[in-house]
C-alpha cells in the first residue's frame, strides 16, 4: 500500500520535476561550456578585489565564474525554492485542495502518508540534481575543463542534501499546520535568512555565525575543489531527519483541515 | 453481528468556543440505512470526520463495529466506504486512474464490480477528473465508496450533482447494500433525499441530536392538511379546541385545517356545516423536520430554519 502512495506522489510531481530538470540541466551544460572563454575575462575583472568579495562573486572557484555562480547561487537557490514550494504543499496541499479527506479515509496511517510524501519529494530532488549533474558532466566531456565528473558529483550531492533539508523543513511546517502558504512562508523565510547569514556574515568577519546556516554545510567545504564533506552532509541529514520526525509527530496529532 | 455499526457517547468536538458536535449520543444499527439530517453547519460532517479519525474528539468517545475510533481507526477504515461532502479528486488523473489509486490503497478490489458500478451509474472513467462535470465527479466518488463492498457506507450529502435518474439508481444501490446486511450512514440537509431509503433518521442541530425516529413513524406523525369549501361562510372558531388540529385558517367559505393524528375528529367538526368540496393534501415530512427544529429552542432558530431548509412547493404555497 505504501508503494501505491509513493507511485502516486511520483506521478503527481512528474511534470514539475521534469521541467525543472530540463531547465537546470540545460543551464548547467551551457554554464560549463561557456566558462572557458568567459572565465578569463572575469578573472581579469576581479583579480584586484579582496578575497571575501571574490568568494561572494564566485570568481575564485574552480571552473571559473559561471560554474561558481551555478553552484553557489543559481542551482542551490532554484533547488531550494523548488524544495520549499514542493515540500510545503506535499501534505498541506492536499488539505488545501480538499483531497486529504478522501485520502485519509483510506486504510493507510498518517505516518505512511507522510513518509510517502517525503519519499516523493526526495525522489523528485534526486531526479532534478541527477539531470543537473548530467548536464555538467556532458559539457565537461564535450568541452573539457579542470573539473572532473567526480568533483561535479560531489558538489551536486551537497546541493541535493541542502534541497532535502529545506524540503523536510517545509514539509514539517505544512504537516504541522495544514496550510501550504504558511509552510512556504516559514520555510522560505528560513532559507533566505540562512542564505544571507552564510553569505554576508563572513564579509563582516563573523565567520563562525555562518555555521548556523544550512547553506554553510552545502557550500563552505567547497566540494567542487575538495570533494564530499561527510561531516557537513551529516549536519544536513540530521537537520532533515529532525524536521521529518517533527512532521510525523505533529501530523499524527492534529485535526486534518481538508 | 448484533454489534451496533456506530455508537457514540457524549461525543464532543469544539473548535475554539464553538461546539460543532456537542455531547452526541448516537446509535446506528448494523444493516440499516440511517439518515443523518440537519441544516448546513449542524455538525453532520464534523461527526463523520470524527468517526474517520480525521478530526479528534474534544471529549466523549465513539465505536464503529465495536472498535474505538481513536485506537482502531485503520481497521475501521478498512470496513468503510466514504464520500465526503465536498468531494475533491486529483484533477490530472482520469476517472480510471483515480479508482485504481484508491483500489490500490485498499490492497486491490474486484475491477469487474467497478465496471458494473460505473455502468449502472453511467459514469465516464476515461477522461481526466478536472474535465468532468460535478455529477460525474460525484459518481467517481460513489464508485470508490462502493467498490470494496464495505460493511459501512458513510455518505456525506451524496446526491450532489446527480441527476434524478442516477439518484434513483443510487437509491437502489443503497437498498441492495441493506439487503446484503451492510449498513449505510447517509447524511443530508434535506429530508426528501433520505425519506425514500432510510429506515430511521436522526436530526441534528447545533451539534446536538434533536430526535431519532423511524421514518414511517415520522410519516404517521406528520401534519396533514384538509381544505374545506362550504356553501355558506363559516364561523372563524369552527375548529377551535378540536383534538389534533394544529391550525385552522378560515376565510369566508374556505377553511384550511392542518392536523395530526386521526382525521375523524376534524371531519366531525367540519360536518356541522354544509361542505361543498373537500381537498386533502399529502403528509409533508418537511414540515415535521421544521417542527423539530422549531421545538428545540429559542430565538435564533427562525433564521436558521428559513435559510437552510429548502421548502417544498407545497410549503411555499402555504406560506403565500
Amino acid at each position: 500500500m505504501s508503494a501505491e502512495l509513493l507511485t502516486h506522489e511520483v506521478r503527481q510531481r512528474r511534470t514539475g520535476t521534469l521541467a525543472l530538470s530540463l531547465v537546470l540541466g540545460a543551464f548547467a551544460f551551457f554554464a560549463l561550456a561557456m566558462s572557458g572563454s568567459l572565465g578569463q575575462t572575469l578573472s581579469d575583472l576581479t583579480k584586484d578585489m579582496p578575497e571575501g568579495l571574490k568568494a561572494f562573486v564566485g570568481s575564485n572557484v574552480p571552473g571559473g565564474y559561471l560554474v561558481g555562480e551555478t553552484f553557489t547561487l543559481i542551482a542551490p537557490i532554484t533547488l531550494v525554492a523548488y524544495a520549499v514550494i514542493a515540500g510545503a504543499s506535499a501534505v498541506a496541499g492536499e488539505e488545501r485542495d480538499g483531497t486529504m479527506s478522501m485520502l485519509s479515509a483510506q486504510p493507510v496511517t498518517r505516518t505512511r502518508v507522510l513518509l510517502a510524501k517525503a519519499g516523493g519529494l526526495a525522489l523528485s530532488l534526486l531526479g532534478v540534481t541527477t539531470v543537473f549533474w548530467a548536464g555538467l558532466a556532458l559539457a565537461d566531456l564535450t568541452y573539457g575543463s579542470e573539473l572532473t565528473a567526480g568533483r561535479l558529483a560531489a558538489a551536486t550531492i551537497h546541493l541535493l542534501f541542502l534541497g532535502l533539508a529545506f524540503a523536510a523543513i517545509a514539509l514539517a511546517v505544512g504537516a504541522a499546520t495544514g496550510r501550504p502558504e504558511i509552510a512556504s512562508a516559514v520555510a522560505g523565510g528560513i532559507a533566505i535568512t540562512a542564505y544571507l547569514t552564510n553569505a554576508m556574515l563572513p564579509l563582516a568577519g563573523l565567520d563562525r555565525w555562518a555555521e548556523l546556516s544550512p547553506w554553510y554545510y552545502a557550500l563552505a567545504s567547497d566540494p567542487l575543489r575538495h570533494g564530499i564533506d561527510l561531516a557537513h552532509l551529516g549536519v544536513l541529514t540530521g537537520l532533515g531527519a529532525i524536521a521529518l520526525v517533527i512532521a510525523v509527530i505533529t501530523f499524527r496529532r492534529r485535526d486534518l483541515l481538508g | 453481528m448484533d454489534e451496533a455499526a456506530i455508537r457514540t457517547s457524549a461525543l464532543t468536538k469544539c473548535f475554539g468556543d464553538l461546539a460543532a458536535v456537542d455531547g452526541l449520543d448516537l446509535e446506528v444499527n448494523t444493516g440499516e440505512i440511517f439518515g443523518f439530517l440537519g441544516p448546513n453547519g449542524a455538525g453532520k460532517s464534523t461527526t463523520i470526520r470524527l468517526l474517520l479519525d480525521q478530526l479528534r474528539p474534544t471529549s466523549g468517545r465513539a465505536l464503529v463495529f465495536g472498535l474505538d475510533i481513536r485506537e482502531r481507526s485503520l481497521e475501521i477504515r478498512q470496513q468503510i466506504g466514504y464520500v465526503p461532502g465536498d468531494l475533491s479528486l486529483y484533477p490530472k488523473l482520469t476517472g480510471r486512474q483515480t479508482i485504481d489509486y484508491f483500489a490500490g490503497l485498499r490492497g486491490g478490489v474486484d475491477m469487474a464490480y467497478v465496471d458494473e458500478l460505473a455502468e449502472r451509474l453511467q459514469a465516464d472513467l476515461t477522461r481526466k477528473v478536472g474535465e468532468y462535470s460535478s455529477g460525474n465527479r460525484q459518481k467517481i466518488g460513489l464508485i470508490q465508496a462502493f467498490m470494496h463492498k464495505p460493511a459501512l457506507l458513510i455518505l456525506d450529502e451524496p446526491n450532489a450533482g446527480l441527476d434524478p435518474l442516477v439518484q434513483q439508481t443510487f437509491q437502489e444501490m443503497l437498498r441492495e447494500v441493506r439487503a446484503d446486511g451492510r449498513t449505510v450512514f447517509l447524511s443530508s440537509h434535506t429530508l426528501s433525499e433520505v425519506e425514500r431509503v432510510a429506515d430511521r433518521v436522526g436530526i441534528i442541530r447545533h451539534g446536538r441530536l434533536v430526535v431519532v425516529e423511524r421514518v414511517d413513524e415520522l410519516k404517521r406523525k406528520a401534519i396533514r392538511r384538509l381544505d374545506f369549501e362550504y356553501a355558506e361562510p363559516v364561523p372563524a372558531d369552527l375548529f377551535a379546541g378540536v383534538e389534533g388540529v394544529r391550525a385552522a385558517d378560515i376565510h369566508g367559505v374556505l377553511a384550511e385545517v392542518s392536523y395530526e393524528g386521526s382525521v375523524n375528529t376534524v371531519l366531525h367538526a367540519a360536518m356541522t356545516h354544509e361542505v361543498v368540496n373537500l381537498h386533502s393534501r399529502d403528509a409533508d415530512l418537511e414540515e415535521i423536520f421544521l417542527a423539530y427544529y422549531r421545538d428545540t429552542d429559542g430565538s435564533d432558530d427562525q433564521q436558521v430554519d428559513t435559510t437552510t431548509i429548502p421548502l417544498t412547493g407545497k410549503e411555499k404555497n402555504r406560506v403565500r
